[in-house]
């Protein structure tokens, strides 16, 4: 509590009796205050390393002696004049919400912008207290910032801090619960507001500039050159900027695929054991069926990718957090004007690469109406890391030692369409000036593990969750309607016996649709999987496994997919997938931030699409071979 | 007969006849110190700089323009990436 006794401020006399308390975190981008938040409620909340990327408020809590603290990541703002998504969200939720403590998280390194939104945050009159986060790089500057004259000035607590440092975080959440009990009362900068809104904001940092004077001591702030300036020399470098991007992506899927290749396999066999000991052990043939071939065969074999997607992620974690994802925006924005794009979209596609869903989200930070809706519309073309295995076990089955080379292709196509698409709707119903790139760059910086790690294993939970219901229920219909059919139950024999299955109601469901695709000659098995791929992409490989009776053993379901497909038609329906709507959750996300019109627009401009680069594929194929 | 008049480019196309030592930011070259003098652009967009810092009389140094892409600056102790079509929208003055 030492820091909340030595304040110079002015304390409510009586305490709060309240049992709950909504605190919220404000501050600029690049505070810490994803990192701050995630150590005082235990959660493991995406830390962004890009403005904009957080655009939603993020709750949780801790509590002290029986009293609960709610707390709101509010995104990152630069103060509450322009009309970006996050400033009207963030002041919504300070405004509208019963908010007790508004936590001030300020980068001392930047103090001059930063407390420019201290100001007005000040003039809110609300119970608040300043963080003075960074002040392990102050003291590497040899500068010192005299918070107890912040105090007065402000009348509020100011406590210096260091996130990255644990002995910051002894006691620090109850000097917050004393805080948030005890409130004090800002005293708000005077500034006459008349004049416009600009003529404020600038009085507002004259009077910040000269208050800097006084709070700090040896002022050393200019910004030296560093380490990261040189690397920038190279990574920004007009003729080599490019080429290291696409190496770096190159770089990137080639390891996940050689990295987890081993993992997978481990993970593999382990699901093939399981299903041969309950074949032994488990007596009743359906319950044995529905364990080794639905769950098992299914589902497990959906989880066999888990190394695959969390390597994704850890890769695009590392790009984000040491701040290379600014320097290929700063790289793209040239070419992408040229489509109609501002290079700040290059987050949004890039997060593509994991998770279409999040990516398709964070679009909402895009305040241009029409660049938005383009970028989420093409970002289903972008292949997830869902996509990424069932690519892997196609390519590997029918493609042998050229898997690498297939699996970049299909990247490279997915690229491709989505960059045409976005020419189309930028040149005709989404017409549009492109919007004006203004981004904060901070200095490239090794990501900490802490960061990283939360980031993947947010997205592994993720995947594990869909993996464990909606896909489960997926997978357990596939089963019971390969097991059934309109002539009523067939049995598990169905999924070793082509026959039988031509009796089930995936081929009678199948059947219905097969014409559409039969110059792919995918037979109705196919078909049926590709229904379920509706839910999640992951689901064609569980649905095939299923269909093709391998229960949890890989090479048999190479060893069929090499019977049942040529190289040709297999490469169709890898760009079939490629090119569909990518999970159901991509669609409630696109109808969420675009409205049901463009969603629908989306599934079925990505059938016809997918449909189109199929049949291009088999007959170039057909020319070739 | 009317004619449309794109008022924002007027009105910097005159400030620079004015003045020599006036030029565009997107014209700076590396390494060179100026001096906000005002920015022609959209409200929005212009009360956006002004919330980074790019108001009044600031400092600007031009850490990197390689006459084509964005540019970086730094003001106010923060570097940022600025669109070379918004950059030829704020007007600066030569320190040096």
């Amino acid at each position: 509590m030492k820091a909340c006794c030595e304040l110079h401020t002015q304390v409510s006399l009586e305490p709060s009796t309240k049992t709950n308390y909504n605190i919220a975190l404000v501050g600029n981008p690049n505070t810490g205050k994803t990192l701050i938040f995630n150590k005082l409620t235990g959660s493991h909340q995406k830390v962004a390393n890009f403005p904009g990327v957080t655009v939603t408020g993020k709750s949780g809590h801790f509590k002290q002696n029986g009293v609960k603290y709610t707390i709101t990541d509010l995104p990152g703002i630069y103060g509450f004049n322009s009309n970006r998504p996050e400033e009207k969200i963030a002041l919504e939720i300070i405004k509208k919400k019963e908010i007790d403590l508004i936590l001030n998280i300020i980068d001392v390194t930047k103090l001059e912008r930063n407390l420019f939104l201290t100001q007005q945050l000040l003039s809110l009159g609300k119970n608040m207290i300043v963080i003075l986060n960074f002040m392990d790089k102050v003291d590497q500057l040899k500068m010192k910032i005299d918070h107890k004259a912040m105090e007065s000035k402000f009348g509020i607590p100011t406590i210096p801090f260091s996130a990255i440092k644990k002995e910051s975080f002894e006691d620090f959440d109850r000097i917050i619960a004393y805080a948030t009990k005890y409130s004090h009362n800002p005293i708000p900068i005077e500034i006459d507001n008349d004049g416009t809104k600009l003529d404020l904001i600038a009085k507002q940092y004259i009077t910040i500039q000269d208050l800097v004077t006084r709070f700090v001591i040896n002022d050393n702030r200019a910004r030296k050159t560093s380490w990261s300036d040189h690397v920038d020399r190279i990574l920004l470098n007009e003729r080599w900027g490019f080429l290291i991007f696409f190496f770096v992506m190159a770089v990137v899927f080639i390891s996940t695929f050689i990295i987890s290749t081993p993992l997978s396999d481990g993970l593999e066999r382990l699901a093939s054991s399981l299903s041969v000991i309950i074949w032994d052990n488990v007596s009743n043939e359906l319950l044995a069926s529905f364990l080794a071939d639905g769950l098992i065969g299914g589902v497990g074999f959906v989880l066999v990718f888990l190394p695959q997607i969390a390597i994704i992620f850890l890769f695009l974690s590392i790009l984000e957090h040491s701040g290379y994802m600014m320097r290929v925006v700063f790289i793209t924005d040239k070419f992408l004007n040229k489509i109609g794009i501002s290079g700040k979209s290059v987050a949004p596609m890039l997060l593509g690469f994991g998770c279409n869903v999040t990516a398709i989200m964070s679009t909402s930070s895009i305040s241009d109406e029409k660049e938005r809706i383009t970028i989420a519309l093409v970002n289903p073309f972008l292949p997830c890391s869902a996509r990424f295995p069932v690519f892997v076990i196609f390519a590997s089955a029918l493609f042998g030692k050229y898997a690498g080379i297939v699996i970049v292709g299909l990247y490279f196509t997915g690229i491709v369409v989505a960059i045409l698409m976005m020419y189309i709707l930028r040149k005709t119903k989404l017409k549009g000036e492109c919007r004006d790139l203004l981004l904060e760059m901070n200095d490239l910086s090794l990501p900490t593990l802490s960061a990283m790690f939360s980031q993947v294993y947010l997205q592994v939970r993720k995947f594990v969750e869909n993996a464990a219901t909606w896909m489960t229920l997926g997978l357990i219909v596939m089963w019971f309607l390969s097991i059934t059919g309109p002539s009523g139950y067939i049995g598990p024999d169905a999924l070793n016996d082509d026959q039988l299955l031509r009796k089930s109601w995936v081929f009678f469901v199948g059947d219905i649709i097969q014409p559409v695709f039969s110059p792919f000659r995918w037979d109705s098995r196919i078909v049926t999987a590709l229904i379920f791929g509706f839910i999640a992409k992951e689901i064609v490989i569980g649905s095939l496994a299923i269909l093709y009776g391998v229960s949890g053993d890989l090479t048999i379901l190479e060893g069929v997919l090499q019977e049942e497909f040529t190289p040709i038609n297999a490469l169709a329906l890898m760009i079939f997938i490629l090119a569909y709507t990518p999970c159901i959750g991509a669609y409630f996300a696109l109808k969420k931030e675009l409205g049901s019109k463009w969603a629908n627009f989306s599934i079925i401009n990505g059938l016809i699409i997918a449909w189109i680069l199929a049949f291009i594929t088999v007959i170039i194929g057909g020319w070739l071979l | 007969m009317f004619e449309l008049v794109n008022t924002s480019e007027n009105k910097l196309a005159n400030k620079l006849s004015k003045s020599d030592s006036l030029f565009t930011l997107s014209k700076i070259k590396n390494d060179q110190l100026v001096k906000l003098v005002d920015v022609v652009a959209g409200e929005n967009i212009t009360l956006q700089l002004a919330e980074l810092g790019l108001i009044g009389p600031v400092m600007i140094k031009m850490n990197r323009n390689v006459g084509s892409g964005p540019i970086i600056i730094t003001v106010r102790d923060t570097q940022l990436m600025i669109g070379r079509n918004l950059a030829s929208k704020l007007l600066v003055e030569l320190i040096e």
